[in-house]
């Protein structure tokens, strides 16, 4: 089965009237195989944007080539009757109602109007759907934005930055969406600053930083590969704790908090190694457990080299 | 197509459209309405101005048969004739006014044959000695300068503007991005985009120019008469209705190319005021480039059939004379619009093919 969409060596630079060179995308690759979420994170400027302009034939990429549902971008025409997208927020006529932009836009795609009204309710706006853009709140648009995106039933859907804007339980009513249209068979890419969302949402996400792709692999992929080999002490006596690993040769530091201590696994050494060092000290952890990382700490500490939230002074090797 | 019927229906569906047609629909109907009230013609006027002629008729048949007056006694009639009419303030409304003003008592036919006289051939002199032939010029202000003609150049820059507004209003909005990512083909998207706001501009304006002539015909119903309006007016009405129709569209598409080139609406907007309006400021200049860029000249002169001149410099007998002379007619000047017209999509349509959207 051809994948859904693949980008090779995609470079796109941009050129002012100066002559001065910037490099937005320094050859991307990865690909997207199959029904799923899949989530594009990066800090602003990474290059995500400009990745869903190329897959959509907005902008014309420098280098590489890109192909969407099996067909070259320079043809997309031939295929984008099977794809939705919304990119960087909705756009409408305020001062016409939502289902008038929506009849707009069907019957710009020659789709069905009968249409309009399966969308309206997919996203719940079926009661304001005939007042004007102008009065939506920016959830109400953004809804209104991922249902002009499903007007063609696409089966390839493509959604910036969705839940901008978006109140706790919008975002969990596009999260369920999202969810809903991938399970019924369809290939949903994302991209968002709200990694919690992404986190809960996608199965597999690409990470970005100055145009290139830095990782990209399932979530837990992604935050183990992140976090390392660490784990999390909790102990009463923090102090005497943390002098008994250093003597012991072990890379130990409490947590921001101070509730615990990170202790980096190095070597052969395992977490029963940790718990032996201590106990032969007469110290007695309350818990030793793996030392998660969420994806936002995962996706700082692989974008700026952070150090992740959960612990000072901890570095984690960043992958290439 | 279904680009173009997508893009009839949203610009028919804009506030800025609706507003436009809303104030133009206001300000027809106040046209017909001051026409209407300030053709009163009363009976008392009409008398005193009956009484006036009549007064003036005799003086002058009095002096006329005088021996040394020199009017031979049978044109002494036809010379001493006074009209009531030209004794009152508020005559009546002849339906020819809409094209051509003060021309009573002529067929329109006759009218516009006596504007129409001009020289076949105009021959810029070989030397300094050889005194200039100058052709006349048929001048808008001259055929065509009744309210009809102006309103009708009125409407092509006001479609020159909503089409920069519309599609400057997409870049604004966003909208033309979400239109490409449903039609990825660059061409089809601007060829449909620009044919609609050519077909709806053009459609608006023959709308607009015929309820012009109908807000007027009360006044010539009830307070006047359609006087000289023979067929030859009615096909010239037509006439103005069609090529306005057709001046229409192409100042649209000028004021949408522009605002798609600069992908701004005032950059549109102003360019198209600049060329209209700026033109004027040129066209004391001498040189016969002038008629080729005073865009409201040549929009003027198509409209009402006129021609487009320019300033010609000559040396005669050691002097310089400066004549207004013609540069092109109409009809060149409605290939000039066209041309600019062309260009104009061309040359936005390249770059929109070509540049990223960003």
């Amino acid at each position: 089965m051809a994948a859904v969409i693949t980008v090779q060596g995609l470079r796109k630079e941009y050129r002012s009237l100066r002559g001065r060179t910037t490099v937005a995308l320094d050859g991307v690759d990865f690909e997207i195989s199959g029904p799923g979420v899949y989530g594009l994170l990066g800090p602003n400027g990474s290059g995500k944007t400009t990745t869903i302009r190329s897959l959509l034939g907005l902008v014309k990429p420098t280098a590489g080539t890109v192909t969407v549902l099996g067909q070259d971008v320079s043809n997309l025409s031939t295929v984008i009757g099977r794809v939705g997208a919304l990119v960087e927020g909705p756009k409408f006529s305020p001062a016409l109602s939502g289902r008038k932009n929506l009849e707009l836009f069907a019957s710009l795609a020659d789709v069905e109007r009968s249409r309009i009204d399966d969308v309206l309710a997919l996203v719940e706006m079926t009661d304001r759907a005939d007042d004007p853009v102008s009065s939506y709140s920016l959830g109400m648009s953004q809804r209104l934005g991922i249902a002009s995106a499903m007007l063609n039933n696409p089966e390839l859907v493509i959604l910036d930055e969705p839940t901008n804007g978006l109140d706790p339980a919008g975002m969990a009513d596009v999260r369920r969406l999202v969810r809903q249209l991938a399970s019924e068979g369809r290939t949903v890419l994302v991209s968002s600053h709200q990694l919690h969302e992404i986190q809960q949402i996608c199965d597999r996400v690409i990470i970005f930083r100055d145009g290139r792709v830095i990782a990209q692999g399932s979530v837990k992929e992604i935050v183990g590969a992140a976090a390392g080999n660490r784990i999390l002490v909790k102990i009463d006596d923090h102090q005497v704790a943390l002098a008994t690993l250093e003597r012991a040769g072990l890379t130990a530091m409490p947590t921001l908090d101070g509730s615990a201590i990170v202790v980096q696994i190095q070597g052969s050494a395992t977490p029963a190694d940790v718990n032996r060092v201590l106990a032969h000290e007469g110290l007695f952890a309350t818990s030793i457990t793996a030392d998660e990382l969420s994806l936002e700490e995962a996706f700082l500490t692989m974008t700026t080299n952070q150090t992740p939230s959960g612990a000072a002074g901890v570095k984690i090797k960043e992958m290439q | 197509m279904t680009v173009f019927r997508s893009e009839v229906e949203r610009i028919t569906s804009r506030r800025a459209t609706k507003v436009a047609a809303g104030v133009l629909t206001l300000g027809l109907f106040a046209i017909g309405g001051t026409t209407f009230l300030s053709h009163t013609n009363a009976a008392p006027d009409m008398a005193a101005a009956r009484r006036l002629a009549a007064e003036n008729t005799a003086g002058c048949m009095s002096w006329a048969s005088e021996p040394d007056s020199g009017i031979a006694a049978a044109d002494i009639a036809t010379t001493c004739f006074s009209d009531p009419l030209w004794y009152v303030d508020d005559p009546k409304f002849h339906m020819n006014q809409i094209l051509a003003v003060g021309q009573d008592g002529q067929s329109w036919t006759e009218i516009t044959a006596s504007i129409q006289e001009r020289g076949d051939v105009y021959k810029v002199q070989e030397s300094a000695e050889e005194e200039p032939v100058i052709l006349p010029v048929q001048q808008a202000s001259y055929g065509f300068s009744g309210g009809l003609v102006s309103f009708a150049t009125a409407l092509s820059l006001l479609a020159a503007v909503l089409g920069a507004t519309y599609v400057g209003a997409d870049w604004r909005s966003g909208i033309i991005e979400s239109q490409m990512v449903r039609i990825p083909n660059r061409r089809r998207l601007i060829g449909g985009k620009f044919a609609a706001i050519g077909a709806v501009s053009a459609a608006g304006s023959m709308l607009f120019t015929s309820l012009y002539v109908a807000a007027v015909t009360p006044s010539a119903i009830w307070r006047g008469d359609f006087g000289v309006a023979d067929g030859a007016f009615w096909m010239d009405v037509i006439g103005v209705t069609f090529r306005t129709a057709a001046m229409a569209a192409m100042m649209a598409i000028i004021g949408g190319g522009l605002a798609l080139l600069a992908r701004n609406t005032v950059a549109g907007v102003v360019g198209v005021l600049v060329a209209f309006i700026g033109g004027s400021f040129l066209i004391n200049t001498p040189g016969r480039w002038t008629a080729f860029i005073t865009l409201g000249e040549n929009t003027n002169a198509f409209i009402a059939r006129a021609d487009v001149a320019y300033i010609l410099e000559q040396s005669f007998q050691g002097a310089l004379t400066w004549d207004r002379v013609v540069g092109h007619g109409y009809l060149a000047a409605g290939l000039l619009l066209a041309t600019a017209a062309a260009g104009a999509l061309l040359f936005s349509g390249a770059s929109f093919l070509h540049r990223d959207v960003s």
